[in-house]
């Protein structure tokens, strides 16, 4: 069987489970996807840097990998390599890796107080990604390397991919702290700072006071737009 | 400064994550997102796909080395 053969009985066979399937040539740029067409959904991939990530890891791997990005969502990326030479990236996401996560972002949603026309069509959104186990994930990422390469992998072969973190910049040499959230983030900045043994390290605690944004409440036009569209 | 309408969101959101402080979209309507927010990026994002929702929301950042690097995106 010839690869586009077996690449569309995939193609068909993610698409039974909700799954979307992207083509992309060794530059990113999108050749065929599964994913439908209107709305935000194709945007998704890029909006949430994820795509980056993945090219990057594209270009120095040749097995899969998969990588999630802070709402959560799963991506899972095979590139294929001809004579050396990264030629297509296959993408198989977005999709949630338990019902928790899925839970947990649209708790994430009403805990904005988000308006509810707002929140409705982020939830219309999201309701598109579908609920996959990892491990399911990873079995069909097997599958797709097979469908490229003929190559059977184990699911331990597969690759986590870190997301990126931007560069961290010395608060006593440049003066200012990137503000990036999460536990992580913030242990690298410490551990960094033991590390060059800098005694003049500043906390950095905009980390902690950083908001997601806040809503206009009270206004009473907004708040008859808020109670007119049903969630 | 406000976002151009038309804008490539995917290169208007790579740049956003650049940058060193938090961005935020303003809106008409007095919402504050923070677009560094995964959630407000899916919200926002959500809401550019439907034709009724415009871009008319200010875009407010926390520091001009911000300002500069979004200057593109931004009128």
């Amino acid at each position: 069987m010839e690869l586009a053969a077996k690449i569309e009985v995939l193609k068909e066979f993610l698409s039974c489970a909700g799954v979307a399937y992207w083509h992309f040539d060794g530059e990113m740029m999108l050749l065929a996807t599964s994913a439908a067409e209107s709305g935000a959904f194709r945007q998704l991939l890029a909006i949430g840097g994820c795509k980056q990530i993945l090219h990057q890891y594209c270009l120095t791997h040749q097995i899969p990998g998969f990588c999630s990005d802070a709402a959560a969502l799963l991506w899972l990326a095979s590139p294929r390599y001809v004579n050396g030479v990264l030629t297509d990236v296959h993408v198989i996401g977005p999709v949630f890796g338990s019902e928790t996560s899925e839970q947990s972002l649209m708790k994430s949603l009403q805990e904005l107080n988000v308006p509810q026309e707002l929140a409705y069509k982020t939830t219309v959104l999201l309701r598109q990604v579908p609920v996959i186990p990892h491990t399911l994930l990873m079995q069909y990422g097997l599958l797709l390397h097979w469908c490229l390469t003929g190559e059977k992998l184990e699911k331990a072969d597969l690759q986590i991919v870190p997301p990126s973190l931007p560069s961290v910049v010395n608060a006593s040499v440049g003066g200012i702290i990137p503000s990036r959230s999460g536990a992580y983030a913030l242990e690298q900045q410490i551990f960094q700072a033991v590390e060059e043994g800098d005694i003049n390290y500043t906390h950095p605690k905009d980390i902690y006071s950083r908001e997601t944004g806040s809503l206009c409440r009270g206004d009473p036009l907004r708040h008859a737009k808020t109670n007119w569209f049903p969630a | 400064m406000f976002l151009k309408p038309n804008t490539n969101l995917e290169e208007f959101f790579q740049r956003v994550r650049s940058c060193q402080q938090d961005v935020m979209f303003h809106s008409k309507e007095n919402d504050w997102l923070n677009l560094r927010s995964a959630l407000c990026v899916y919200l926002f994002t959500a809401a550019c796909s439907d034709s009724s929702f415009s871009l008319q929301g200010e875009i407010v950042c926390n520091c001009p080395e911000d300002e500069a690097l979004l200057r593109e995106f931004l009128e």
